[in-house]
């Protein structure tokens, strides 16, 4: 195959850059049309003024249009549209040839790139984009040379540019006015595509544990506190219908909760997600989150069935008495069960009950069932028959902390003691680079709450009676060897890049993504009250624009007609600036060394050193110097200092 | 070799005096391979300079008087019918030696002025479909007076292209005019004008010349200059690519003989007038016979 020329790879390659990011999502057909179109460009097939390919390329815009309307129903919005921009940006390259067609293939390109932003807002996608950047500038520069490019100075070229772009481009960000909302509808904010459900089947948890996404980030105020020893609160699901945990109807009334002992503050970034609940830890009494509000079963959760990113301070008690008094709606709640079902795990339940003194005595009982029996903990439960409990707890004894909160619950409830499972997350990494904990979907966690009189609803969690290290170190460590692969955790070494990549995107999430309306207005107003205006920022920017700009300029002026100086023209140039300030100014036609001559006149006191360094610049400039002259022509000039010399004196 | 280079220049400045600095430059010229042409009025010592020059470097010379009846016979050489051996012998011209000094050059009819100068050009002369090369070194030092003088038939651009420098001596200053006055004849002085070098010491000098080093820096200013002469509206054309090499070789001579082993700028300042300014045409308008004028021109361009 022949080598397609360098014109051909300029055009076509920084546009494939940009092509490259909206293959995530376009229809997978739309991929492979452009990909097929790019190919036949770079091929020596193609042909630009063959009728025939002229017709092929009609029918394909046709084509494209067609199956985007049929993909779509429509043309316009931003899924529609951009699925048919990339498949023209395809079809134009491959009717490009000429410098024009080129250019616009760039401008296409450079949309492309902020298309690209509705989709991807993430850290990696704008450096993928700030090089695709750099790359189409380095096209466009290319393609208005007569000839193209070196690859190397073409890139330096565009990568210059846009260095010189990038300070306003901050600036800008920084300083043009944001709206209130986001561009709601435009913008399509990622949602994660997994998290915490309201309802738990056997199995729904473990799904969960496979994911590697970051649920929260969790920063607290006393770097001290060790995460891993936090539950952090979800959906509470009280209704059991002998299979499925569903939560419990809604109510109005707010639980009592008394916070009792040791408080923590600490902040938490919850990642964007497909369902209402931010988990906090412990006993929480206010959430600065818009509209937040809190549940019967002391669970916080947004109005809407999902949210995007969110931020909020916390202040929460991880000691606490809720509903001191049980209200007699939760009582009910929290004592059903299906009829029939189960019948062994009821006969157990019933003989604890007739032997224990006390509800805490019951629950003594279950755990200890729990970690006398042989049970195990994996991630590949064998599969429950009709009567899922009694399955578990005597037959198959091998399940994940949803088969184990679900089963004591049951117990409880058999026994006569309020009970009810609670979701959530436990545990967490330490990111060192951040100093902020990482939460995971994987540290998806289900435990079991029981009301016992006078401590309210009391926490327990049979898992940690099973396999206490779930709780203590961590799921990877309380699986089987046989099933961490399944994880999917990173090598050893790459944690710690791991870590630095979390901590660079945390940074952009909460410094770029996270810079909205409300952000603008604190920073701008701690800045100066009068910035804070739709004026005062219109104004601060075009100074700020202005004075790039004429930073810019000053610094094209400087360097207008000099290459790039060797060290030797620059010490000499020190030289002369150094004369001239003691009034002594080398014409621009007067030879180096009638210049010494006469300034060795002006200032004889000088006149040593003036012949030194012309002499040494000569020999270097002019004759084959040797590399040991310049450390000497550097160190004649340090010791160059004429001042304001006789001419300041006058 | 700069006791050889003073002790020369000693010699001709005891006979042509006062000047110094146009002894050098025809020094300079001469190392750098090239021809000179003195131009001035009759009677400032061109010729004596002329003479003074080659006597002093020790190479075998031949004075050829142009008048506007010489033929390029009386320049070359013939063949003569002799009629002892009965057949054509060659008669080598005066041509035929290391220095020619060409009296008056611009007296000839243009068709003798071509001889001279297609020999300068090619080294060899051809005569009667034989081709004889002339000996080396071999240079030619022409004398012309002023093309605005009677009974004289200017020489060609083309022509003057040949030469490296074109130099005038001008009146001498009021002491060497006194010296002069008050000294010995000078053709006496002359006469017992010793050679100062070897002829093999000044092939060998000429060819460390050539070695004298250019560097880009020096380069950059060169093409300035070159750049300049073709943009700047006081010229009708510009320095041919012949001329930017006649600077170069001409600045590495100046550099050699101060006793340098490169080039720099003012080098290239100091021979540059005589060098451009019979290559260029001053545009209309500009008087003829400011070519010094205009030359100055181009030392200030800027040194990069």
């Amino acid at each position: 195959m022949v080598r397609p020329d360098r014109r051909t790879l300029w055009l076509v390659v920084p546009v494939t850059l940009a092509l490259l990011p909206h293959a995530l999502y376009v229809p997978l057909w739309a991929s492979l049309a452009v990909a097929l179109a790019l190919a036949w460009r770079l091929t020596p097939l193609w042909r630009k003024d063959s009728l025939a390919q002229k017709a092929i390329r009609i029918l394909l815009a046709i084509a494209g249009v067609i199956a985007t309307w049929l993909q779509f129903h429509t043309l316009a919005g931003p899924e529609a549209g951009i699925s048919l921009l990339v498949q023209m940006v395809a079809l134009k390259l491959l009717e490009s040839d000429r410098r024009r067609d080129h250019a616009v293939a760039v401008l296409a390109g450079y949309f492309l790139v902020m298309a690209t932003l509705i989709h991807h807002q993430q850290f990696a996608v704008a450096a993928w984009l700030l090089l695709t950047t750099a790359a189409l500038t380095a096209a466009l520069a290319s393609s208005q040379a007569s000839e193209p490019l070196p690859l190397g100075t073409a890139l330096a070229g565009g990568g210059s540019l846009v260095l010189q772009a990038l300070p306003l481009a901050i600036l800008m960000f920084l300083l043009f006015p944001r709206l209130p909302s986001p561009m709601a509808g435009l913008i399509h904010v990622e949602t994660g595509r997994t998290g915490l459900s309201d309802s738990m089947v056997p199995g729904s948890v473990s799904r969960l544990i496979l994911s590697d996404e970051v649920a929260l980030r969790v920063d607290f105020a006393d770097p001290a506190t060790d995460a891993r020893g936090l539950y952090w609160r979800g959906p509470v699901l009280a209704d059991f219908d002998g299979r499925t945990w569903r939560r419990g109807g809604d109510r109005a009334t707010l639980p009592a909760a008394l916070p009792v002992g040791r408080q923590i503050d600490y902040s938490i970034t919850l990642e964007a997600a497909a369902q209402p609940w931010l988990p906090v830890a412990g006993l929480t009494r206010s959430l600065p989150v818009a509209d937040a509000r809190l549940t019967a079963y002391q669970e916080w959760r947004t109005p809407r069935q999902d949210h995007e990113r969110l931020r909020y301070a916390v202040q929460s008690w991880l000691d606490y008495r809720l509903e001191a008094e049980l209200p007699a709606w939760q009582r009910a709640q929290a004592l059903a069960l299906p009829a029939g079902g189960n019948p062994d795990s009821r006969a157990l339940a019933r003989l604890w009950a007739d032997q224990s003194a006390t509800p805490r005595e019951i629950v003594d009982r279950a755990l200890a069932y729990f970690r006398r029996e042989p049970f195990h903990y994996t991630l590949n439960p064998p599969p429950l028959g009709e009567h899922g409990v009694d399955d578990f707890l005597f037959l198959t004894r091998r399940g994940f902390c949803e088969h184990y909160a679900g089963a004591f619950t049951v117990l409880m409830r058999a026994a006569g003691v309020p009970a009810r499972v609670v979701t959530g997350y436990q545990g967490g990494e330490l990111n060192p680079v951040g100093g902020y904990w990482i939460v995971r979907q994987r540290d998806a966690h289900a435990w079991a709450e029981v009301w016992l009189a006078g401590a309210g609803w009391v926490r327990v969690d049979p898992t940690a009676a099973v396999a206490p290290e779930r709780v203590e170190r961590g799921l990877a460590e309380a699986l089987p060897m046989a099933e961490r692969p399944l994880l999917n955790l990173p090598a050893n070494w790459l944690r710690p890049w791991r870590q630095g990549w979390d901590f660079l995107n945390n940074g952009w999430n909460q410094w770029v993504l996270g810079y909205d309306f409300q952000r603008q207005q604190r920073l701008l107003a701690r800045l100066s009250p009068s910035l804070a205006s739709l004026k005062g920022m219109l104004w601060a920017m075009l100074a700020g624009i202005g004075l790039i700009l004429a930073g810019l300029a000053l610094a094209l002026l400087r360097n207008a007609d000099d290459r790039p100086k060797t060290e030797v023209e620059r010490l000499y140039a020190r030289f002369l600036q150094g004369l001239a300030r003691a009034g002594l100014i080398k014409g621009p036609a007067e030879g180096p060394l009638d210049f010494a001559a006469r300034a060795s006149r002006g200032r004889p006191d000088l006149a040593g050193q003036i012949d030194t360094i012309t002499r040494l610049y000569l020999a270097l400039r002019y004759g084959g110097g040797a590399g040991s002259e310049i450390g000497k022509l550097r160190r004649a000039l340090y010791i160059f200092r004429p001042g304001g010399g006789t001419a300041s004196k006058k | 070799m700069n006791a050889h280079i003073d002790s020369l220049l000693g010699r001709i400045n005891q006979v042509v005096l006062g000047k110094e600095r146009q002894v050098r430059l025809c020094l300079a010229c001469l190392l750098a391979r090239g021809h000179l042409l003195i131009e001035d009025m009759p009677g400032v010592g061109k010729t004596t300079l002329a003479h003074a020059l080659a006597r002093s470097l020790g190479l075998d010379y031949q004075r050829i008087q142009f008048t506007s009846d010489l033929l390029p016979a009386d320049i070359l050489g013939a063949a003569i019918y002799e009629r002892d051996s009965g057949g054509f012998r060659f008669h080598p011209g005066p041509i035929f030696a290391q220095v020619i000094l060409a009296d008056e050059i611009n007296r000839a009819s243009p068709k003798a002025q071509s001889a001279l100068l297609e020999a300068m050009e090619e080294g060899q002369v051809s005569i009667e479909g034989e081709t004889r090369p002339l000996p080396t070194p071999f240079f030619v030092i022409a004398t012309q007076n002023p093309t605005d003088q009677v009974g004289v038939f200017p020489l060609p651009e083309s022509q003057l292209d040949r030469f490296l420098m074109r130099l005038s001596l001008g009146y001498p200053n009021p002491a060497a005019e006194r010296d002069l006055l008050a000294g010995q004849d000078r053709r006496d002085l002359l006469a017992g004008l010793e050679p100062a070098l070897a002829p093999a010491e000044f092939v060998a000098m000429q060819q460390a010349v050539r070695t004298v080093r250019v560097a880009d820096a020096l380069l950059d200013y060169l093409q300035a200059i070159i750049q300049a002469s073709r943009q700047n509206a006081s010229f009708a054309e510009g320095l041919s690519p012949r001329g930017g090499l006649a600077i170069k070789h001409a600045a590495q001579a100046w550099a050699y003989l101060t006793g340098r082993d490169f080039v720099q700028p003012e080098d290239v300042q100091a021979v540059l007038p005589g060098v451009v300014a019979h290559r260029l045409r001053p545009a209309p308008g500009i008087t003829a016979g400011n070519e010094f004028w205009a030359a100055r021109i181009l030392l200030q361009v800027p040194i990069p």
